[in-house]
């Protein structure tokens, strides 16, 4: 039973461009929501699991479009080298941060501005790096169909992308709830003197889940910044963390698939409120979404997260 | 042989001095219990021994290694261990998710580390609370989760603070019992702090009595229970001259 559920979602997932009539501007919206669902599961790691309330995927996020776009540009590099490299950059990016942050105990509210504070200072840094970025877009160069140089005209190419992704993460997602790792960061997270006292090293646990969550999260900059065939500082934007923070609290903070459905969910809604209504009053649709985010908040302050996990189970159980 | 040692520990809150140049030397499978009146600096002690707090002067040092500048998860590698005064559950895990966080500071694998913190329930005796949630427990049996866990980081000196608070004469006699089995098993040196006279008095060898951050006494509990410095300290100058008198 649980294999066929598996393998029909499984398979809707495969054939959903074919179902959307392999329409270019809806499979880029599913992608879209996709990606943003990849960083609310990347955000698991640091915010979920380790508690720290990071606000700065932006930053990632940017760095990984900049550094995968900028190699394919001027190097004719692979947008998949590039993917890797910017992780990478992005980690470093996040050690830099990071190290000092958890060396002297930044927490909470703090950790939350420092964190926002890190994407407008990339984004300022970018601005002014007129070699690199500057206030101009950067074109990367069109191809009809090039897999190997990770470009393709047709959107389906990411979809699929951005697909592996999301399964790479759900995958790595799953193994930490489940093991060491998962536990050690729950147990910093609730009660950090403990996890010490335990014998956990919990700054260099805390930067294991930082690291993930920004190596991530520049994967998603830059399928982003191939798809849309350019890269520039906006890309650099504070929204997109508070949108993951944000997501992830509705969906239920540290459950494991209240956030991903919650983002599935919400993004489409905000998608759908945007297209239908951004063209007659601008700003309506952020309005009504606001509204949708204030009444889950409000009559369920734990997240819907948990009532869509023992969804789950009762149509697993049936 | 000698595995803890505290020398010339000084430790002072800006102008409050918690600790005043105490020494304390523990041995293999010592049971030393430290007591003395609140504020008297016993917990400061614990948080000193165990890299939380850096004294002022002086030097800990744990198996023959100055651990001044440690961190409290390498002194916990080194085998410390230590149950907090005030407890300091994990509120979302089982006791049996809590229990296997301290195991897996000795073990290569999940297996191995499933074993020990079965192990671990079973010796303090709370298997039954294996499946409940932290957050649905009460201060006695977090307690016990405390040592559990503490335990399954299969430590060799073990720290407990006021574990016996707030439990009752017949429960302080079975904790005294359960602490000397689990010692005996473990091969344990224990540390313990305690308010109850009946709980430190029965399970210690040898007390130490720290009075605003000095080291008043030290000796084996009977003297100790008689010292007329300890008892001036607790109960007041008069109490102690009526003592005299009687």
């Amino acid at each position: 039973m649980r294999f066929w559920q598996l393998a029909s979602f499984g398979g809707f997932l495969l054939l959903l461009p074919l179902i959307l009539g392999l329409n270019d501007y809806y499979i880029f919206l599913t992608t879209l929501i996709l990606l943003y669902t990849v960083i609310v599961m990347a955000w698991y790691f640091i915010g979920g699991l380790a508690g720290q309330l990071d606000l700065g995927a932006g930053a990632y996020h940017g760095l990984g479009a900049v550094v995968t776009g900028y190699l394919m540009i001027y190097y004719n590099v692979s947008g998949w080298i590039g993917l890797v490299l910017g992780g990478l950059a992005a980690m470093g990016v996040a050690f830099i941060v990071g190290f000092p942050s958890f060396r002297f105990g930044l927490k909470e509210v703090w950790y939350a501005l420092a964190s926002l504070g890190l994407v407008l200072i990339l984004q300022k840094i970018f601005l002014l790096w007129t070699d690199v970025a500057g206030p101009l877009e950067r074109y990367i160069p069109f191809r009809e169909f090039d897999p190997l140089y990770m470009r393709a005209r047709a959107k389906w190419f990411y979809y699929y992308i951005t697909l592996g992704l999301l399964l790479i993460t759900f995958y790595l997602a799953h193994r930490a709830k489940r093991g060491k790792l998962g536990l050690y960061l729950v147990s910093i997270r609730d009660e950090e003197e403990a996890a010490e006292m335990l014998g956990i090293d919990t700054r260099r646990y805390k930067l294991v889940a930082l690291l993930t969550y920004s190596f991530i999260t520049a994967v998603t900059g830059g399928i982003y910044a191939s798809m849309v065939g350019f890269y520039h500082p906006i890309l650099f934007d504070g929204w997109i963390g508070i949108q993951t923070a944000t997501i992830a609290i509705v969906g239920g903070l540290g459950h494991f698939w209240g956030p991903p459905l919650t983002s599935v969910i919400l993004l489409s809604i905000a998608e759908y409120l945007r297209i239908n209504l951004g063209g007659t009053i601008p700003g309506l649709h952020q309005v009504i979404f606001g509204a949708i985010l204030i009444t889950a908040i409000l009559f369920k302050p734990a997240g819907i997260g948990p009532y869509l996990e023992s969804l789950i189970e009762k149509v697993r159980k049936r | 042989m000698k595995v803890l040692e505290v020398r010339d520990i000084t430790k002072k809150f800006g102008a409050l001095v918690a600790l005043n140049s105490i020494n304390l030397n523990v041995d293999e499978g010592e049971t030393v219990g430290i007591i003395g009146p609140n504020g008297a600096g016993k917990t400061t002690l614990f948080n000193i021994i165990t890299g939380f707090l850096k004294p002022d002067k002086g030097t800990v040092w744990i198996f023959g290694r100055n651990v001044n500048s440690w961190r409290p998860h390498k002194i916990a590698s080194l085998g410390v261990s230590r149950c907090f005064q005030i407890v300091k559950p994990f509120p979302s895990l089982t006791v049996w998710e809590t229990v296997v966080v301290g195991s897996y500071l000795k073990s290569r694998d999940a297996s191995e580390a499933h074993e020990a913190a079965l192990e671990a329930l079973k010796l303090v005796g709370i298997t039954d609370l294996k499946d409940r949630l932290s957050r649905e427990l009460n201060i006695p049996q977090l307690k016990l989760v405390e040592l559990a866990r503490s335990i399954a980081t299969r430590p060799k000196i073990l720290l407990i603070d006021e574990i016996a608070a707030g439990l009752t004469p017949t429960e302080v006699d079975k904790m005294v019992k359960k602490l000397k089995e689990i010692k005996e098993r473990l091969g344990l040196t224990l540390l313990v702090v305690e308010h109850v006279m009946k709980f430190v008095m029965g399970l210690s060898e040898r007390i130490i009595v720290l009075h605003y951050g000095e080291k008043i006494a030290e000796g084996s509990p009977e003297s100790i229970s008689k010292d007329p410095r300890v008892i001036e300290a607790y109960l007041g100058t008069k109490w102690a001259e009526m003592r005299e008198w009687s």
